[in-house]
C-alpha cells in the first residue's frame, strides 16, 4: 500500500550485494593474488637438490642420513 | 481409582471456588477477569489500540467528552491534547524514545568480564601446577631450528622469515 516492505527489501537487497560482493574482492585482493605471486617467486628459484642435500646434511631425514 | 475420584473433585472445587463465591452474588453470571478482556497496548505496530487508555474518566473528562461529540473547531489546542491522552499513553515520539539501557548492559557484561579475568589470574597463580617442560626456553629454540631444518611453511610461512645464507631471522 505504502510500499514499505517493498522500500525496505530493495535497500536491503542492494546491500547485500553490495557488501557480499566487496567482500569477495577485497578477498581476492588481499589474500588471493597475494598468495598467487608467492608461490610464484619461490617456484621461479627454487632448487630441489639442493633443499634436498640441506635437509640432509641438517639430518632432519629418517632414510637419507648425514654422511 | 477412587482415590484419583476425589483429588479431581477437590481440585476442581480448589480452583473454581473463588469465581464461584462472587458468581452467586450476582444471578450465576461471573464478572469478566482484566486479563479476558479487550487492553491497551503502546506498540509501534498497533497504531490504533483496541480501548482507550483512560477507562474510568473523571467529571471533568466526562464533560470533556460531551464536548467532543460537538464541532472540533470549538476544542482548544489544551483540550485536543487532554483527549489525546485519554485515548493514548505515550506519543509514537515517547513510545519509540530511546533509553540509558545500554549503558547498564554494557557495565554489567564487562563486569563479569572482569570477574571472570579474576578468576582466571588466581587459577594461574594458585591452582594450576607447572606447565610441560617442552615449553622451555631450550626445547622451544630447539624446536623452531628443526622446523627450520625441514623448511616447514617455505612458500608463505616461517622458513621464509629465516635467512638461510646468513644463518639468522631476516630482517
Amino acid at each position: 500500500m505504502r510500499g514499505l516492505l517493498a522500500r525496505r527489501m530493495k535497500f536491503h537487497l542492494l546491500g547485500a550485494f553490495v557488501v557480499s560482493m566487496g567482500c569477495a574482492t577485497l578477498y581476492k585482493f588481499a589474500v588471493a593474488e597475494p598468495r598467487k605471486r608467492a608461490y610464484a617467486k619461490f617456484y621461479k628459484s627454487y632448487d630441489p637438490m639442493k633443499d634436498f642435500e640441506a635437509m640432509k646434511a641438517a639430518g632432519v631425514l629418517e632414510c637419507a642420513p648425514t654422511k | 481409582m477412587l482415590a484419583s475420584r476425589v483429588f479431581s473433585l477437590v481440585g476442581r472445587r480448589s480452583i473454581s471456588t473463588s469465581l464461584c463465591l462472587r458468581a452467586h452474588g450476582h444471578a450465576g453470571v461471573v464478572k469478566a477477569e482484566d486479563y479476558t478482556l479487550p487492553g491497551y497496548v503502546d506498540r509501534r505496530d498497533v497504531p490504533l489500540p483496541e480501548v482507550a487508555f483512560v477507562r474510568d474518566l473523571s467529571a471533568q473528562q466526562k464533560a470533556l467528552k460531551e464536548k467532543e461529540k460537538a464541532s472540533w473547531s470549538a476544542l482548544s489546542v489544551d483540550e485536543k491534547v487532554e483527549l489525546y491522552r485519554i485515548k493514548f499513553n505515550e506519543t509514537y515520539a515517547e513510545m519509540n524514545k530511546g533509553t540509558n539501557e545500554w549503558k547498564t548492559i554494557l557495565g554489567g557484561v564487562l563486569f563479569f568480564l572482569g570477574l571472570t579475568g579474576v578468576i582466571l589470574i588466581w587459577q594461574k597463580h594458585s591452582m594450576y601446577g607447572p606447565i610441560p617442560h617442552t615449553f622451555s626456553e631450550e626445547w622451544l629454540s630447539a624446536q623452531t631450528k628443526r622446523m627450520l631444518d625441514m623448511r616447514v611453511n617455505p612458500v608463505e610461512g616461517i622458513s621464509t622469515q629465516w635467512d638461510f645464507d646468513k644463518n639468522e631471522w631476516k630482517k
